[in-house]
Formats: structure tokens, sequence, C-alpha cells
């Protein structure tokens, strides 16, 4: 059980303040969907937790730890991450990779729980269709058992179908998910809160529902074009 | 005439290639960890890129002859022409060495480093092996260009198919000309053949 927190943090990407004085948190076993408009500081955000990104003030935690006295390594273990292009080593069967993240890893339990089967173990990604490689990454992503999982635009690539799909599954994995999209809709049901940045601020923080009722005008605009 | 100066032609060709392979291979040897460098730290790397740059713009002939009062390395003979072949072959390889890391995509590093490998893992698998046809790249341009200029050795003493040139040269025989030119141009575009072949197989295998 891991839950996550920002208490009044900033930071600042290059010489641009990409996110002034955020709040906000994560409970444990929450689904976070993390929206907003692009250059709104969503992939600053996410890039905070493993420290990819630096704050410049304020206070990060996890499980109520500031995350700059955990081990680096350790805090990035414990924090599955897959990148908006998925990051996907070319060169590496989906097998090595899995065991590269973690050694003790069982690569075909982890594929299995991405519904693919084991024969993809000794696979490369460019083997693998696009909807492979996304379960292929989130597999990976899985390798260190990290309570808290982080995908950044990771599925809007895919077609709705297949979406829909690699949703349900990441919901169904109970961790402290965090997932940033442009487009709401398709998460939206399986979320259990939806935060809305705008120009590093946070515009809104709320369930699915008080989302779907809320009357700002940036978030009706956003649910009338989706 | 050619018939009997091939031992000759084959005994010069092997002590270029020995030069060529010596020189170069010392190149490699310093070239992967400078190029490392540059990639990590390309600010203060500047200074020296700069300076391997110049490096390569000096005239060969006027390179021995710098080189050549340079107590315990310079001198007339091979182990000059080696300093100066490995001088020159210094610059493709530490290029593409840090261009070959630098352009090793954001998000596969990112990945790399969200797993919580430490950076001496993640040059080691990751990024080492993904600039790998960059690096072998520079290396083929660096054996390429050597086999070329070490002809030039033959100059200040070294030995090497550049024999054969400098005595055509001085007694207008063409025969000599073409018994140092054309194992030299063989040599070239064999090895540069022999690197692409390998080049071309690793980017496909590389290629997502």
């Amino acid at each position: 059980m891991t839950n996550l927190e920002l208490q009044n943090v900033s930071a600042h990407r290059g010489s641009f303040l990409a996110l002034r004085d955020l709040s906000c948190s994560f409970p444990a076993s929450s689904f976070t969907l993390l929206l907003g408009p692009s250059g709104s500081g969503k992939s600053t955000l996410l890039r905070l937790w493993n420290r990819l990104g630096e704050k410049s003030s304020g206070r990060i935690l996890f499980n109520d730890q500031p995350i700059e006295q955990m081990n680096l390594y350790q805090l990035r273990r414990s924090i599955g991450f897959v990148p908006q292009d998925l990051g996907l080593f070319p060169h590496r069967t989906l097998a090595q990779q899995i065991l590269l993240a973690s050694s003790t890893a069982n690569p075909e339990a982890l594929l299995a729980q991405v519904e693919l089967p084991p024969p993809y173990a000794s696979r490369y990604p460019r083997q693998l269709s696009g909807g492979e490689q996304q379960r292929a990454a989130i597999a990976r992503a899985l390798a260190a058992s990290p309570p808290a999982l982080l995908l950044d635009e990771a599925f809007s690539a895919l077609d709705p179908p297949l979406r829909q799909d690699l949703l349900a599954l990441v919901a169904g994995l109970g961790r402290t998910t965090i997932l940033t999209s442009h487009d709401p809709a398709p998460a939206l049901r399986y979320a259990t809160q939806v935060v809305f940045l705008s120009q590093g601020e946070l515009l809104f923080a709320g369930t699915p529902e008080e989302y779907l009722q809320s009357d700002l005008p940036l978030l009706k605009r956003y649910r009338e074009a989706s | 005439m050619l018939t009997s100066l091939l031992p000759q032609i084959l005994a010069a060709s092997l002590e270029h290639l020995a030069l060529v392979g010596l020189s170069v291979g010392l190149a490699f040897l310093l070239g992967l960890p400078l190029g490392i460098w540059a990639y990590r730290h390309p600010r203060p790397a500047r200074p020296m890129l700069l300076l391997i740059d110049v490096i390569q713009t000096i005239p060969s002939l006027a390179l021995f002859g710098l080189l050549l009062p340079i107590p315990l390395l310079g001198g007339i003979g091979p182990r000059l022409a080696v300093l100066a072949l490995f001088l020159y072959a210094l610059l493709p390889i530490v290029r593409s060495t840090a261009t070959g890391l630098a352009q090793v995509s954001l998000s596969v590093r990112e990945a790399a480093l969200a797993m919580g490998l430490s950076p001496g893992t993640i040059l080691r698998e990751v990024e080492l092996p993904l600039a790998a046809p960059s690096i072998l790249a520079g290396l083929r341009i660096a054996i390429v260009t050597s086999i070329a200029t070490a002809t030039v050795a033959a100059a200040i003493g070294a030995g090497g198919l550049g024999v054969f040139l400098y005595r055509g040269l001085a007694t207008v025989e063409e025969s000599l000309l073409f018994a140092g030119a054309v194992p030299a141009a063989l040599m070239a575009v064999l090895l540069d053949r022999i690197f692409l072949w390998i080049e071309d197989r690793l980017s496909r295998s590389l290629s997502l």
C-alpha cells in the first residue's frame, strides 16, 4: 500500500516555472487520471516522483516519507514508469529487459499478467505489434513489483478497443496509479480520482463524477470536445 | 616487372596494415572513453574536441615534421608514424562515440533510469550497444583514412606501401606507383565493405 503526496510543490523546466505551488494527494491503490492541455505540467509532475525531474520547492512524499531522504535507486524501483514512447530496449528480448529491471523477476509470469503468452519472453520489441509493445512496457515496469505505477500518455496511440483492454488491465493491478492523458473519456470509468492541471496550477481535483459535473469553463470545454 | 615485385608488395602491405592496425587500435582504446566523457560532459569536453579537430586539419607531412623533434616519441621510423596516425584516428572515433551515445532515444534513457539502473549499467547495457553502429562507423572512417595517410609515412622511414609511391615518384616509374597505390586502395575498399556490412547488420538488429 503506497500513498503519494505533493505539498506546495513548484518545479522548473529550464528557467520556465512548469508547476506552481501544487498540493495534491494520491491515496493507496487509487487510479488517478491526470489531465490538462499540453504544456500544463503533467509530464513534469510525473517525473518528480522518480526524480527524473527535481522540484524547486515544497515537499514530495512517498508513504509519508520525503523522497529525497530515500535511496534513489530504491525509490525508482518502487515506482513503475512507462514513458510516452515506451522506451523499450530494441536490442534486448522482453525477458532480458525484464531481468535487467529486476534480476529476481519471473519474465513469463509478468508477461502473463499483461496477457502475453510465454513465447513472447524471447521476442524483441520490433517483433511485436503496437499494442503488444505497450503490454510489454507495462510488464517491464512491473518487474520489481513496484507499489506505484506511472503511465505517461501510455495508451494514446492505441485504437479504442485495445486501449479499453489495457486500461482495465492496469486498473485491475491495484497499484497506486497515475495516468496522464490528453483524452480523458476512455479512462474515466476506471479512475478513482481526476486531477486537472492548467498552466502548472491545480485547476481541479475530485472524483470522476465531480469532474463530469464541474462548471469550470476549461473542464467544460474539455468534456465537450471529447 | 610487377610480378617480380610481388613478395615486396606483400611485405609492404603487411607493414602497412600493421601501422594502421596499431594506430587505430590505440586510438580506439583512448577514443572510446574520451567519447563517453565528451557525451557526459559536453561543456568541459569542448576544448578537447577543438584540439582534435585542429590536429585533423594539419597536413600529414607537416604533422610528421612537427612531431619529429619530440623526444622518445619522435624521430625517424614507424613509432612516429603510429603516433601521427593515432592522432588523426582520434577525431572520427571520439566524435562518433559521443554522437552515437547522444542519439540514444530519450524515452529509452528515461526508462532505464526509471528502472533504477546505475549510470554504469545503463552505459554498458543500453547506451553503448545502441551507439555501436555509430561507433563502428567512426572506426571504419578512421581505418580507411589511415590506410591513405599511412602511405605518407614512408617519407619518415616508417615503411609500408608508401615506399613504392616515393620510389615511383623519384624515378618516374609508373609500375612502382601502381605497386603502392593499388594494394592500398584494395585494402581500403575491402575493409570499408566489411565494416559497412557489420554496421548494417547491427543497425537492423537494433531498430524497433
